[in-house]
């Protein structure tokens, strides 16, 4: 492949040719699809639904245009110019940050395995759903088939199929339980499908990623034509939709909206820069990471519009039953006729017998039913997925066909995310050659996956969704905006904000405006510190605890508040900081090695000076 | 004002007392805002709230016959009923279930039934002939118990048949002296609830009778799960695909290495396997089992057969 040479044009990764892609659609796709993933469905919902609904889009788009963007902006110009995974790149830029890309590695490795975890809870109702009625609308039955089991009795069918039919979740982490086979096996399957696609590394994931990042737009039109003709999805609509101007005085708010774009758009775990090596080296990357980060919150947006009209049906259809349940216990006790009270005269109806008899009505077990409450129970990740809205379906016309469009969906959401991080991980390896040069890349992304697999394995025990939360909170969190800070301090400061504009000028043809400038040399940075402080001060702030699913907690089906055990803690600690200790130590070892060689040719004597940066 | 009615023409071992509260009729009034119960409501076991039958009964008209000296029924006002109720004709068709004592109460059960929730607007009305047709199935149970093939319907007695569509019923052996024990008649409905069920075309929801749990029906399970069958297909599907996958990548990789790259590029850089001259990889010699000079090589190899 030709190429006119730029400044500094560092030799390609590894020397042979890189694998491009076939055209700028698969490219577009591919980042779309690692960006848009199962948070944008789960997470963006119910931070709007908590944070005074469309109040929240205003920290949301500030942090998109301060932080979201130019951090993006500088992962895809990175990759694209030095065309090589992370590891390399950072390495490329400075020896002392090679650290980072082996941070940035270490965390995609243990994203994966939690991510694929959750695809295969999503594939194990995907192949549930294939049914009529579906498993988790109705308890089973006990043992001497005279009632329904009790722990479902207490809680719900769904809750039920979720924590003891999936998960057989059990009543503390420390206690792991056998290794759960119906997860295992689709365990395997799920990473066996994720091993299909990217066997070839962007050869085959191109081709994949048509299907996986179109598929769930599709479903989520279908979703929000059918959300939007279901009774009580416009209350739902606007009811979390409005907006509520004062949460913006709660600076919890801007940070879940920073931490939201943040993780939304996948920055800092080297996804990004993989996909962009394969570019040819003049691309538009500017103009790629302003449409992909848009993309990826209209894409936000539009999910929550359907899963709040699908919210908004399912909370006017439980009040409906909520009333229906008060008018039977009305008409049992009273003997009133069938049909004799309807909903909309409920009200009147329990006024006249309070009046008339309060000392029996009184003795009747009934609920209050506001619509308020329903609308106001909110829930996000799993909970949204797995309880919130398997029950959503059960009560909509032709239940499988929906459950198995929306699983559907979600594992497509999921696949592309991981397509993301299965290149973050196998890029490198292939950048810095671990494996010979005849060894074949199948046989590379085979064992990487296998590994994966094998390590995913704690996650099928009966403890494994504990970890989960734990790996989710702490693994991924922290390190990805330390990492994200080190990101753009490496390459506004070390690397050189004169070099990486003039490098941009060559890729794109213009020179970064002072927008960019001012966000990657003080804003981004800054506001990067402030989240990462804000985000210690917070878990810090309380003891952290995990809540338990216990049957036999006396406020069942209320989730058990526990507090982690110590070798937990110590597990959670490890977690938060090894990957990022890869950049002290990497860095340390370079300083080592080179005032060694310095003390061994003292002629040469130079510890390398960083690159300078002098603003643009 | 009192009414005493004598039933000694039906009953000609019992000594029939009887009286009953004219209140305001207890028959329950339809009005646009919804039922009013004229005194009382009956609670959910009227008779063991109300022991004392002394007491003139707060729901209106009631009659109490009494065997010997255990008061049995009391005789109701079902409105097709009041109109042929006077001094000497009773009949045994609703009972108003107060004032059974002890054993009595405890064998006798509550039905419910949601007819127009179940038939919407095929619903039919609860009349005088479909209690007949009730105890009739009552008394069809009743009769596949072994010792208890002589039961009559004139021994099933229905009582406080309230517009919600619910009523109390007790069913009393040949002599009517006692009533049938609870659990006779409890494993009897049990066994023909399906029967029951479709005499009138209700299910085990809609037909309710309360402390006689439904035998529940079994779970349908297919013999093989069906996310079973599911996740084989899919398994087969991606093995299948990966095996293709993996085998044509292999020939892709041989006939690389059997061939002139003259469609690669000449950067390409093999370390230790494939040496380049002059651009054309020149394989092992241990690969191809002999000399061939790779400039000849014939144009089907190059191509892929695939």
């Amino acid at each position: 492949m030709a190429r006119t040479p730029g400044p500094d044009q560092p030799v390609d990764g590894g020397g042979e040719e890189r694998p491009a892609w076939d055209n700028k659609l698969q490219y577009l796709l591919s980042c779309v699809g690692f960006a848009v993933g199962l948070g944008n469905l789960w997470r963006f919902p119910y931070l709007c639904q908590t944070h005074g609904g469309g109040a929240f889009l205003i920290p949301y788009i500030i942090a998109l245009a301060f932080e979201g963007i130019p951090l993006f902006h500088i992962e895809l110009a990175v990759g694209q110019r030095l065309r090589r995974g992370s590891v390399g790149a950072w390495t490329a830029i400075s020896p002392y940050l090679g650290g980072m890309g082996l941070g940035c590695f270490t965390v995609s490795f243990l994203v994966s395995l939690y991510y694929n975890t959750v695809l295969t809870w999503v594939l194990w109702y995907l192949l549930n759903s294939f049914q009529h009625p579906l498993p988790w609308s109705a308890c089973p039955l006990d043992l001497n088939r005279t009632g329904l089991v009790q722990e479902c009795r207490d809680s719900s069918p769904v809750s039920y199929f979720w924590y003891r039919r999936t998960l057989n979740v059990s009543a503390d982490i420390g206690d792991s339980g056998p290794v759960q086979w119906r997860l295992l096996v689709c365990l395997a399957v799920s990473w066996a499908v994720v091993y299909l696609c990217v066997i070839r590394g962007i050869e085959t994931t191109g081709k994949a990623i048509y299907f996986t990042a179109l598929f769930p737009y599709l479903v989520l039109t279908v979703f929000l034509v059918r959300g939007l003709t279901l009774p009580g999805a416009m209350q739902g609509l606007t009811y979390l939709f409005t907006p509520d101007l004062r949460v913006l005085q709660n600076p919890r708010v801007w940070l879940d909206a920073a931490t939201q774009i943040f993780f939304s758009l996948s920055l800092a775990l080297g996804g990004h820069i993989a996909f962009a090596s394969y570019n040819p080296p003049r691309n538009n990357c500017r103009r790629d990471a302003v449409s992909i980060a848009l993309v990826n919150s209209m894409t936000s947006l539009y999910a929550s519009i359907a899963v709040f009209s699908v919210l908004g049906f399912k909370a006017a259809s439980d009040h409906g039953r909520c009333l229906d349940r008060n008018i039977l216990h009305l008409i049992n006790a009273f003997d009133l006729p069938e049909q004799s009270v309807s909903r909309d005269t409920y009200t009147a109806a329990l006024a006249r017998l309070n009046a008339s008899q309060p000392a029996q009505v009184a003795g009747l077990p009934l609920e209050a039913c506001r619509l308020e409450d329903f609308l106001d129970k909110s829930a996000s990740g799993t909970g949204l997925a797995f309880i919130v809205f398997t029950e959503a379906v059960l009560h909509m016309p032709g239940a499988p066909v929906w459950a198995v469009l929306f699983f559907g969906m979600l594992f497509s959401l999921g696949l592309s995310s991981m397509f993301g991080n299965m290149e973050s991980i196998i890029t490198p390896l292939l950048d810095l050659g671990v494996m010979p040069r005849r060894v074949p890349k199948e046989m590379l992304t085979g064992l990487a996956c296998l590994l994966c697999f094998f390590t995913a394995t704690c996650f099928t025990l009966r403890s494994g969704s504990y970890w989960l939360e734990i790996f989710d909170q702490y693994a991924a969190a922290l390190n990805l905006i330390l990492l994200a800070f080190f990101e753009v301090v490496g390459v506004a400061y070390v690397y050189g904000m004169k070099r990486f504009c003039d490098d941009i000028a060559w890729m794109t043809g213009r020179r970064p405006g002072f927008y960019w400038r001012a966000t990657w040399k003080v804003v981004s940075p800054l506001l990067l510190l402030t989240i990462f402080l804000a985000y210690v001060a917070l878990l810090a702030s309380s003891p952290p605890h995990y809540k338990a699913w216990n049957p036999r907690y006396e406020r069942f089906p209320l989730r058990q508040e526990k507090p982690y055990p110590g070798w937990v803690l110590a597990a959670c600690v490890l977690l938060s900081f090894l990957p990022t200790l890869w950049v002290p130590v990497v860095a340390l070892g370079q300083l080592l090695a080179q005032c060694r060689q310095k003390t061994r040719d003292p002629p040469q004597d130079r510890c390398p000076k960083p690159r300078g940066g002098r603003a643009c | 004002m009192i009414l005493r009615c004598s039933l000694s023409t039906l009953t000609p071992r019992t000594r029939v007392s009887l009286y009953s509260v004219l209140a305001t009729p207890w028959i329950p009034r339809t009005s646009s805002s919804g039922y009013t119960l004229g005194r009382s409501t009956p609670p959910a076991l009227p008779f063991l709230a109300e022991p004392d039958l002394e007491k003139p009964q707060r729901s209106g008209r009631s009659l109490r016959i009494s065997g010997g000296n255990r008061p049995v029924f009391l005789r109701n006002l079902h409105p097709a009923f009041y109109s042929t109720c006077n001094n000497l004709h009773c009949t045994w068709d609703s009972f108003e279930c107060i004032g059974l004592h002890g054993q009595d109460a405890e064998n006798a059960f509550k039905v419910r039934l949601s007819i127009r929730t179940a038939l919407g607007d095929k619903a039919y009305a609860w009349d005088a002939n479909e209690e007949y047709l009730f105890k009739a199935m009552v008394a069809f149970s009743m009769r596949k118990v072994p010792n208890r093939e002589t039961t009559e319907i004139s021994h099933v007695l229905l009582c406080n048949v309230t517009q919600r569509v619910s009523f109390w019923f007790v069913v009393t052996d040949p002599s009517r002296n006692h009533t049938l024990p609870a659990v006779e008649v409890q494993s009897a409905i049990r066994m023909n609830r399906n029967r029951i069920n479709n005499a009138f075309f209700l299910n085990d929801q809609t037909l309710e009778f309360l402390r006689i749990p439904s035998t529940l029906a079994p779970p349908t399970d297919p013999s093989v799960p069906i996310w079973i069958i599911i996740f084989g297909v899919i398994f087969c599907i991606v093995l299948v695909a990966t095996m293709l996958l993996i085998i044509s990548g292999i020939r892709q990789h041989r006939r690389k290495n059997k061939g002139p790259s003259e469609m690669e590029d000449s950067e390409d850089k093999c370390e230790n396997v494939i040496t380049i001259e002059n651009g054309i990889p020149c394989d092992p010699l241990d690969m191809k089992g002999g000399h061939i000079n790779d400039a000849f090589v014939t144009e089907d190899e190059r191509l892929t057969p695939l």
